[in-house]
């Protein structure tokens, strides 16, 4: 096999090489036919090198620190292995791409790619393994397996099928597709992403809707939009402008805000939470307040001691102050309020309901009652049954019917 | 805005960051141009890493070869979790 020989500072036309080349530093290359450069075999820079046109490849070395720029575009059919920096105005193709310190290019299609330090592709992405020790940006659809960065990663949209693993900051600026979401420090996703899997520990905002099976946030979540997941898991704070809804659990240690209303399967809630409605299909147990307007209702509704409600609540059968605060409470390091008769509630409907002691209500409409040791109400109704523990506190007169009013949910 | 100096945290969290991409071993140049470090400031970052227990050295020829040691990696998480609380604070991460 023949080798072609570029010397340094040189500035030289080639065709068709039919084995390998090697360049010179500060080399500059450019087609014979004006277009590109095909090598059969291996190229080797140097260092530095310049190629004005298109270049095409068995296999691609830049050694030292050099710098390598294409203006055109760029086909490799095996490996690049660049020490330093690569420039590629056009689209870069390759098998396997491994840069020690930065890469740039328009576009960029290879199976697997690993970057020292930075990348930036202003156009599409396509990789089955991207690996960027530093800094990643990619403003065009990306099309990606696995997308692992350590420093900071910003990216425009498409879809990331696989786990997104990122050590600092997270942005894409338009819809995404993902299958695991990894962030360790802020992320923040456009409006309309889709995903299997979020978990941050520190900071997520999404900048619209999200669609997610499981979120799982460690510090602050921000949703400004609509989101429904399958199951939501806050350990700091929860802040969703639309609605909440949840086929699973919705877990806060923490605060939870929905603007609109909440829907799901489950609700636990150590700390606040705050809601237009909520509408839970089984069971929800609070310990710490609960702040909505239109109510809350579910099938079990367990309140606490310690707890404070705002907003009726609906539900089958529904306990008020009986239970401690929960090990979750002690988990998180939750102030301790075990005091007894520090539960409030306003409006309750219930088919069964259990009043702990020295609990305070307003309104209670239920079939069954059963009020501890000091409660104090403003008004009872009830179907069936009354049961009275003493020096219950009972504001009004007490009253028997065949029927109760409807609940507002 | 200039960019924030980076702390020695900062630093040996990405140089253990480009390391850990070589799992065949990394060379000190090819890590030096993904930290965006010379490489004879580096060298005294990756010597104390070893030092530390954080980073491997091998010999091949006359070529050396880091790798990350499992005390390396686990102060990476620990850095990053710690870095993600700081960023739910309200902390500049």
């Amino acid at each position: 096999m023949t080798t072609v020989n570029v010397p340094h500072n040189a500035s030289i036309a080639l065709g068709r090489v039919e084995g390998t080349l090697d360049v010179g530093n500060k080399a500059r290359l450019r087609a014979s036919n004006g277009k590109i450069i095909v090598v059969a075999g291996p190229v080797r820079f140097q260092g530095n090198a310049t190629v004005e046109c298109d270049l095409e490849c068995a296999s691609l070395v830049v050694e030292r620190s050099g710098k390598l720029v294409v203006s055109g575009n760029l086909t490799v059919h095996a490996g690049v292995d660049v020490s330093n920096s690569i420039e590629v105005e056009g689209e870069m193709k390759a098998e396997a791409i491994d840069v020690g310190g930065r890469v740039n290019a328009r576009s960029i299609s290879c199976r697997r790619m690993r970057v020292g330090g930075t990348a930036k592709v202003t156009d599409s992405l396509r990789a089955e393994l991207v690996e960027v020790g530093g800094k990643i940006e990619a403003r065009g659809q990306l099309d990606v397996k696995d997308l692992q960065v350590g420093g900071k990663a910003q990216i425009a949209g498409g879809a990331v099928t696989g786990i997104i693993n990122v050590g600092g900051k997270f942005d894409s600026s338009s819809a995404l597709e993902f299958g695991e979401l990894q962030i360790y420090g802020v992320g923040s996703l456009a409006a309309g992403s889709r995903g299997r899997k979020i978990s941050a520990l520190g900071k997520l905002r999404a900048n619209g809707d999200l669609q997610c099976d499981e979120i799982e946030i460690g510090g602050i979540a921000d949703i400004l939009g609509d989101c429904s997941a399958v199951r939501v898991e806050v350990k700091g704070k929860l802040n969703v402008v639309g609605s909440l809804s949840t086929s699973g659990r919705l877990e806060v240690n923490g605060v939870a805000q929905v603007g609109d209303a909440f829907s799901g399967e489950g609700l636990k809630v150590s700390g606040k939470f705050c809601a237009d409605r909520a509408l839970v299909s089984k069971d929800a147990e609070i310990y710490g307040a609960v702040d909505t307007r239109k109510g809350l209702k579910a099938i079990s509704v367990l309140i606490r001691r310690g707890t404070r409600c705002t907003g009726p609540i609906i539900g089958e059968t529904v306990e008020v102050g009986g239970s401690g605060p929960g090990l979750s409470a002690f988990m998180w390091g939750q102030r301790l309020r075990v005091q007894a008769g520090t539960s409030e509630v306003e409006d309750v409907y219930a088919s069964s309901l259990i009043v702990g002691a020295g609990s305070r209500a307003k309104r209670i409409f239920a079939e069954t009652v059963d009020l501890g040791s000091g409660c104090d109400v403003d008004e009872v109704t009830y179907v069936r049954e009354l049961k009275l523990a003493d020096h219950v506190k009972i504001l009004r007169p007490v009253k028997k019917v065949d029927n109760l009013r409807e609940p507002p949910l | 805005m200039g960019k924030v100096k980076r702390s020695r945290a900062d630093l040996y969290a990405t140089v253990l960051e480009v390391i850990r991409r070589y799992p065949e071993g990394g060379r000190i140049t090819r890590i030096s141009y993904g930290v965006g470090v010379p490489v004879d400031r580096l060298k005294t970052m990756v010597e104390n890493l070893c030092s530390f227990g954080l980073v491997t050295r091998a010999t091949e020829g006359n070529e050396v070869y880091y790798g990350v040691t499992p005390r390396g990696l686990e102060f990476l998480d620990t850095y990053r979790k710690m870095k993600g609380f700081l960023a739910s604070f309200g902390e500049e991460s």
